[in-house]
């Protein structure tokens, strides 16, 4: 090592202090590198442009919009006075216990004012359509995204509705989306139901479940706790149907669809499929093809996926009369051309193939 | 007044814009700002097309990242029930956090690719070499600067997991799936790193705590020396300029081949810093940051794929095991630890295995480095080809498809 080479006279540069006294050059410095300051300047123009755009992007939020229309609206309706009084900003329902957080309110900001229904009023703004619901279902305590889905976190209109197509979980449950599958009453946000039935499971059938009540029955009627283990009830021909709607969609076999039809390819199309024949998507299906129309379908598949996990606490009490009870009771009522259950017992497949 | 001001204005700046050599050289001296610069520097570390200043760029980076982060660090909670919601909360509700948050993101992915270049220039120009008959340290400073890459490397691994979303998570636990596949000590460095035998609470606050604190003093300790390392060196290294005698008998006119740092440095170094801003800022106005679905260990995105500058190992993964006979050498090890092992101790200990003449020192692609050369190029290119390929032609099951008809697993609508 040569650590105390700083002495020898071969040994040259920055190590030596500059002896200002020997500097006798007044003369003016050569800049070389004048051009840089020019680079600078442009720079500083494009860095100050960007900032603009930036602060514009932070101060005008897409919810500000909406609630500027909603002032103009509360003007023309009931006067200057009452839209003064319409205090800006972030609007959120906090549902403590649970520490659930919604904004939706933000925009919806007349969900709560039932003088504000009607055609006339923007849909943003009109009041909640179903009021006897929301009695039993206030918003501060059940915010929105309970029942509809989404994000209730977020601000603008593409993440609050949030519909992309992955895995989830709370998908925003939209118009466009019961239209999509083909929904006859889609205005009615009948996906809604499945949300509902999160907490409603344990009833036979709840007033305003039209799907969902549907289906029941006819899980109930075809006795599919034959073959399906469903919570207490037992069996173990097809899989445990308990918590179907957590199923992950990697666990689900896809391979075997070729045809989604008009259908968009997901795990609730799968479930269509798979209600109007086993068979398209698990070809040596165990499961009878019992013939269901369409609307049957639509409401089984509704069905299975609202089977989750949820905290007991969420889940209603049914009343003693009307307890959701699919028990299955002496053989499962065999579908046309479909096998029994000794069919089953002596390996014999369904010959629909 | 005006004269006041105009006088306290003249004492601030004077030394940033000096009139004569005098005063350039006096500025150096006075101004806090300016005494880690050298009195010269050669035209030829000056240059763009020699260094790129890609050092620089990635010291800026650095810096971006670090006072975003910090402002993040206010409002970010690094608990799993809360983690992605305060996420949510610096997106939707905090003025500029969106803003904050995406500079962050951008300007560490950014500092990861800096940094990697920056070590291919420094390879490329064998500016590892000692300068002949001068005390420099230029091998200790190239080790310093391959721990700084696999600090880099870290720090952006750490951060990734903090939204605690689909993508981090998995991510994360793909990568550090691959670590625990060392022979002896990967269970344990494993549990150390992870905190049990989940990716969980444990983990979160550890990669915080990673990330926040432990690596970025470390990295700016190592940053700091390293710059320190290069003055001490006395500069880029090369062989050319050291014809030129260094002290001050030879006069301004003569000196043609350097310049005097003041003003030129700090100004040039200001460009640097402004222009990568610059180029952050677009990156945030452009593209968000991504943020998934929360975190859950009920569903695995298929495939999960660990954070793009990790993909070549999982890549590789997936064609070294080797069966011989019905003996299995798991690929996790050979691909995910072994081969990267190999490389990085290969890089750190290459000035010593590099044994071309000095000539070479300080010359981008020297004839007598061909087959080094040869060989570096192909690593690296393979890395990015692996990285490339595997992030856009990887599919569900790690099967692999046409970038443009890869297929997804049908989501739930
Ligand atoms: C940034 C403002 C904004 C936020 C936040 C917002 N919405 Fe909306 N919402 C709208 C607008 C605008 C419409 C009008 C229909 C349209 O254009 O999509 C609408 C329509 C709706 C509809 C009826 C139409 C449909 O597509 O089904 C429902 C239901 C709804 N919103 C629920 C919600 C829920 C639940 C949330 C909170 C998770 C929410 N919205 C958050 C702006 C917002
Ligand atoms: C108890 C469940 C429930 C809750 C809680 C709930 N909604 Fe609804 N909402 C529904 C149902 C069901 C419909 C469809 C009603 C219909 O059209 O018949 C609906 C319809 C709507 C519509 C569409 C109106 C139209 O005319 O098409 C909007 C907008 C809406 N809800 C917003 C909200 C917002 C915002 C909240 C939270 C403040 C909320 N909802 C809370 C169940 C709920
Ligand atoms: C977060 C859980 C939850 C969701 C989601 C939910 N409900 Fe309820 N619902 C309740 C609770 C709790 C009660 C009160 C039960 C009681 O009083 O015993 C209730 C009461 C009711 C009642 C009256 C009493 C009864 O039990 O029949 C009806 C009708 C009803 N809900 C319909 C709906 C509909 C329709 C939806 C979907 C649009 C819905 N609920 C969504 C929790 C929920
Ligand atoms: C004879 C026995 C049998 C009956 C009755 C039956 N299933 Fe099945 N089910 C099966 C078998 C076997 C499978 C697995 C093969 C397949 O995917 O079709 C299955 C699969 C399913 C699946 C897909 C589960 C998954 O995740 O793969 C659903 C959902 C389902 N059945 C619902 C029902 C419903 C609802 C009923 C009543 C209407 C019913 N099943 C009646 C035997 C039956
Ligand atoms: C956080 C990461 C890093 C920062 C901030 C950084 C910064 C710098 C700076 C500012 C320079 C001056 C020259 C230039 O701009 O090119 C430099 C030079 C150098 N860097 Fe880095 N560096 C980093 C990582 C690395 C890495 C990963 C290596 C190599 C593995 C490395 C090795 C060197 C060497 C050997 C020099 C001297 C080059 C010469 O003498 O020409 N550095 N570094």
């Amino acid at each position: 090592m040569s650590i105390g080479r700083g002495t020898d006279q071969k040994f040259q540069g920055d190590f030596r202090v500059t002896n200002m006294d020997n500097i006798t050059e007044e003369k003016e410095i050569k800049d070389h590198y004048k051009s840089d300051s020019k680079w600078i300047y442009a720079l500083l123009v494009v860095l100050l442009i960007l900032t603009a755009i930036a602060f514009h992007r932070d101060a005008t939020p897409q919810w500000e919009q909406y609630q500027a229309q909603f002032r103009q609206i509360l003007t023309q309706k009931f006067g200057k006075k009452a839209a003064d009084s319409f205090s800006y900003g972030v609007k959120q329902i906090w549902i403590k216990d649970v520490n659930k957080i919604d904004r939706c309110t933000t925009c919806h900001i007349g969900i709560d004012i039932p003088k504000l229904s009607g055609e006339d009023v923007p849909l943003v703004f009109r009041a909640h359509p179903n009021p006897e619901l929301i009695k039993e279902h206030p918003f501060n305590k059940f915010g929105c995204t309970y029942c509809h889905g989404g994000k209730g976190y977020a601000l603008t209109v593409k993440e609050a509705h949030f519909s992309k197509p992955a895995g989830w979980e709370d998908i925003f449950l939209s118009e466009r989306l019961a239209k999509r599958y083909g929904f006859p009453d889609y205005k009615n946000l009948p996906l809604v139901e499945m949300n509902c039935n999160t907490c409603h499971l344990r009833e036979k059938e709840v007033a305003g479940l039209t799907y969902i009540n549907k289906a029941k029955k006819l899980f109930t009627e075809k006795m599919c706790t034959c073959c399906h283990t469903f919570y207490q009830y037992k069996a173990d021909v097809g899989p445990d149907l308990t918590y179907e709607g957590d199923k992950p969609n990697d666990l689900y076999d896809f391979s075997n669809i070729t045809n989604w039809g008009v259908l968009p390819p997901s795990v609730f199309s799968w479930h269509f499929l798979h209600f109007k024949a086993p068979y398209l998507v698990t070809p040596l299906s165990l499961m009878p093809n019992f013939n269901f129309k369409d609307q049957e379908i639509r409401s089984l598949a509704m069905l299975v996926l609202s089977f989750k996990n949820i905290p007991e606490r969420f889940v209603v009490k049914p009343d003693p009369k009307n307890v959701f009870q699919p028990e299955c009771v002496g053989s499962v009522p065999a579908a046309p051309g479909s096998f029994t259950r000794a069919g089953v017992g002596s390996g014999v497949k369904n010959t629909k193939m | 007044m005006r004269k006041t001001i105009k006088s306290l204005w003249l004492k601030l700046t004077w030394a940033f814009n000096p009139d004569t050599i005098k005063e350039a050289y006096r500025a150096r001296i006075k101004n806090f700002f300016l005494h880690w610069f050298p009195p010269k520097v050669t035209k030829r570390s000056f240059s763009w097309s020699y260094s790129f200043w890609l050092g620089t760029i990635s010291a800026v980076l650095f810096l971006i990242t670090l006072v975003t982060g910090v402002a993040l660090m206010f409002i970010y909670i690094p608990s799993i029930r809360q983690a992605y919601w305060s996420i949510e909360d610096i997106e939707f509700i905090t003025h500029y956090g969106w803003l904050l948050r995406y500079s962050h993101r951008w300007a560490g992915h950014l500092m990861v690719v800096v940094v990697f270049l920056h070590m291919m220039r420094v390879f490329y120009t064998a500016s590892y070499r000692e300068t002949p008959g001068r005390d420099s340290h230029r091998y200790v400073n190239w080790v310093v600067g391959v721990i700084l890459l696999l600090a880099t490397l870290f720090l952006a691994f750490t951060g990734y997991l903090l939204p605690w979303d689909q993508l981090s998570m998995w991510a994360v636990t793909v990568a550090t799936a691959i670590g625990r596949t060392t022979p002896v000590i990967g269970e344990t460095l494993y549990r150390m790193l992870v905190g049990g035998t989940t990716i969980d609470q444990a983990t979160l606050i550890r990669f915080y705590t990673f990330h926040c604190i432990a690596v970025p003093v470390v990295v700016i300790l190592l940053i700091s020396y390293h710059l320190w390392r290069i003055r001490k060196d006395g500069g880029l290294a090369s062989t050319v300029h050291h014809d030129v005698p260094l002290d001050e008998s030879i006069s301004e006119a003569e000196d043609t081949s350097r310049v005097l740092a003041v003003p030129a440095v700090p100004r040039r170094i200001f460009l640097v810093t402004i222009a990568t801003w610059v180029v952050v800022l677009v990156a945030t106005l452009l593209f968000r940051a991504p943020l998934l679905e929360p975190a859950t260990q009920a569903w695995t995105p298929n495939p999960a794929k660990a954070p793009w500058y990790f993909l070549w190992l999982q890549e590789l993964i997936s064609y070294t095991t080797i069966k011989i006979g019905h003996f299995v050498i798991n690929g996790g090890f050979v691909g995910g630890v072994f081969v990267p092992a190999v490389l990085f101790i290969a890089l750190a200990v290459w000035p010593s295995i590099d044994n071309s003449p000095n000539d070479s020192t300080g010359i981008w692609f020297h004839r007598t480095r061909l087959w080094q050369n040869v060989l570096f190029t192909v690593i690296c290119l393979t890395i990015v080809f692996q990285i490339l390929f595997s992030y856009y032609c990887r599919g569900p099951y790690w099967h692999v498809y046409w970038p443009w008809n890869r297929p997804e697993i049908p989501g739930r609508f």
